[in-house]
């Protein structure tokens, strides 16, 4: 029986061996051709509406920080770089050539770079209602916990903070966004 | 020979190419300005008078300032920088338009605001609008002769 037993192991060997790459091959070859790893993002409604983008371009999005084309985020909007390159005008708020108040287009461009930085991980932050926001890299910089060429920005359960990190768990607190844009909110 | 090596490596490991490059931008000195407080007005202080060098002042800020025209050079112009941790410098234009604070005079704490042009606050010559984040030099944003997409264009006082 042992020779037999042997033989047969030894043929299944085989047929595993050949089937395996086979099998790796069929599944590579077979996987959908328009298939897309979704985003979890946070509300893009409430990005503006509730004053998410216009905190983040104020604090983050002047010309010499995040308002630059060159940087991983990117910030668009009145307080600094313009996504029309026809900007002209005069508006109370926002820099005082260009000035034209920030527009969807831009709201826009900067939302997708933020969620664009590491999508996996805020979607995971999203999924979970906003649990764990200090995974993302931004909000870790923000905090100062990363390195940052801008400092430590905010503290957690300021209203800067408290911003972001109620947008990120679904329920954009309107209040702490506008109070997070006084320069006296800032260290 | 070793020693020739060593040095070497240790000179390339310290280099930054992408500041060599951005001093290297700058161009030359212009031949009918000496090197000193009048010279390279509209240029960002900072890519020289930074940490990095080469130029042995350190500048905490830096910038020119312009009439309405936006290319005359406007002298005696104070400027009034607040920053952060409610400290407030000034300094007033040369006839160069440039003014400057040293950085052993000001550890700013980022960001800068508010910041005026002119020497009564309640009717400033100018005022900026937004802060500053983190670069000291003015025209690193404040460049090109007009607003654009990606800078306010030149500072200028609103009357002479």
């Amino acid at each position: 029986m042992k020779p037999l037993a042997m033989k047969l192991s030894s043929r299944l060997l085989t047929v595993i061996l050949f089937l395996s790459p086979v099998s790796a091959g069929m599944a590579c070859a077979f996987a959908s051709a328009d298939k897309r790893m979704g985003v979890v993002g946070p509300d893009i409604n409430q990005f503006e509406s509730a004053g998410v983008g216009d905190y983040l371009d104020h604090r983050c999005g002047s010309l010499d920080c995040h308002g630059q084309s060159t940087r991983n985020l990117v910030l668009w909007g009145c307080d600094g770089l313009r996504l029309d390159p026809n900007e002209t005008g005069l508006t109370p708020n926002c820099r005082a050539t260009g000035g034209k108040p920030t527009q969807p287009q831009e709201y826009e461009a900067s939302y997708r770079s933020l969620v664009g930085l590491e999508p996996a991980v805020i979607s995971q932050v999203v999924s979970s209602g906003g649990a764990h926001p200090e995974y993302l890299t931004f909000v870790r910089k923000a905090r100062g916990w990363d390195g940052h060429k801008g400092g430590t920005l905010i503290t957690p359960g300021d209203a800067q903070d408290q911003c972001i990190t109620s947008w990120l768990a679904g329920n954009a607190d309107q209040t702490a966004c506008t109070t997070a844009q006084d320069p006296t909110q800032f260290p | 020979m070793r020693r020739s090596v060593v040095a070497l490596l240790a000179l390339i490991a310290c280099a930054d190419p992408v500041h060599d490059a951005e001093v290297t931008a700058l161009g030359p000195e212009d031949p009918g300005t000496p090197v000193g407080e009048s010279h390279r007005p509209g240029q960002p202080c900072l890519v020289c008078h930074g940490d990095l060098g080469p130029a042995h002042t350190r500048f905490a800020v830096g910038g020119t300032v312009y009439q309405s025209d936006k290319t005359t050079p406007a002298s005696g112009v104070l400027v009034t920088l607040n920053d952060a941790a409610q400290n407030q410098l000034q300094a007033t234009t040369n006839d160069a338009g440039n003014f400057f604070i040293l950085y052993s005079q000001w550890h700013p704490v980022f960001p800068i605001t508010p910041i005026t042009l002119g020497s009564d606050p309640q009717n400033p010559l100018g005022n900026m609008v937004t802060h500053i984040g983190r670069d000291g030099s003015c025209a690193s944003c404040h460049f090109g002769s007009e607003s654009s997409t990606s800078s306010p264009g030149p500072i200028f006082v609103t009357s002479p």
